[in-house]
């Protein structure tokens, strides 16, 4: 009797959490976006030549916050929330959940930054930009450097690597495996795309090509957290 | 020609212990999403696995898993 209720006070508590960081995720994502939509009405209303002046940097500023708010969170959550508590209340599937779950923002970081990374781009290979050339280049090797970052996690460093003896059941194996090897076939396809792009236009080829490999990763990590939702699945 | 499957019984024989499958998971140290596909055939397990399922369950492993031949995959 005791134990079961210490089982349904656990259960509870996971709840709570679970709850918690659902509406902590979708807050500071609304915010955000409500932020930027309502700074975009403002210069829109101010001028449209401000507008289309400063929409890259409205978006790439979107693309970092999707990517560093929800990676604060898990910090957040991780710092009040000790490992060993995690896994004897939810187990397993929670931390695997916990670590699966950001993959979903680089696809949004992605899309966000694609046309600020591109036009800057192809204004660095003009010979463009001036005074802010190096620390516009650092940009978008930061975001290359995310992309690098993301697939190591999905190859099973950093973090992954920490908690390799509790994560490592065969199911989520297969899942990142077939989530690599989405991403492979997706990178083949971006170097093909790159490629003939750049036979058209040199310029274009190259300035295409970070977003390309940021699409490719996202590519792979979506296939991950799709397999591991769809293996969640009752039925 | 048809292609041999993993069948099981797991789902009948964890109930019938009264496990859930987080329950079932946590004894084997798995995650319950394992537990789930292979309940649903979409995930073979290796033969480790399906041995610690059995012996969770107190079953002969052939008990709870067989070679079906019906149908293409």
């Amino acid at each position: 009797m005791g134990l079961q209720s210490s089982g349904s006070d656990e259960e509870t508590e996971q709840g709570r959490r679970k709850r918690r960081d659902f509406y902590l995720y979708i807050g500071a994502i609304v915010i955000v976006m409500a932020s930027e939509v309502l700074f975009i009405v403002l210069l829109a209303l101010w001028s449209p030549n401000v507008l289309s002046r400063f929409f890259p940097y409205i978006t790439a500023v979107g693309g970092w916050a999707v990517i560093l708010i929800p990676a604060f969170l898990v910090w957040f959550i991780k710092r009040s929330d000790p490992i060993g508590e995690t896994l004897s209340a939810g187990g397993t599937d929670e931390l695997q959940g916990r670590l699966v779950r950001p993959f979903i923002w680089f696809p949004v970081a992605v899309a966000l930054n694609a046309y600020p990374i591109t036009r800057i781009s192809l204004q660095l290979i003009d010979g463009g930009l001036g005074s802010v050339r190096y620390s516009a280049s650092s940009g978008v090797l930061l975001f290359l450097l995310l992309g690098v970052g993301f697939s190591a996690a999905l190859a099973g460093k950093g973090i992954y690597r920490k908690y390799r003896g509790v994560l490592d059941d065969e199911l989520f194996l297969k899942n990142r495996a077939t989530g690599i090897q989405t991403g492979f076939y997706a990178a083949i396809a971006a170097m093909v795309i790159a490629y003939f792009v750049g036979l058209y236009d040199p310029a274009w080829g190259i300035a295409i090509l970070p977003t390309l490999c940021g699409a490719a990763i996202a590519t792979a990590g979506l296939r991950f957290v799709f397999l591991d939702w769809k293996a969640g699945l009752d039925g | 020609m048809t292609d041999p499957i993993l069948g099981n019984r797991l789902r009948e024989a964890r109930t019938a212990a009264g496990l859930t499958q987080a329950e079932l998971a946590e004894r084997i140290g798995v995650s319950r999403k394992t537990i789930n596909t292979i309940e649903n055939r979409v995930f073979t397990p290796s033969t480790l696995v399906a041995l610690l399922v059995a012996r969770a369950l107190a079953r002969r492993v052939e008990d709870l898993f067989f070679i079906e031949d019906s149908g293409h995959r």
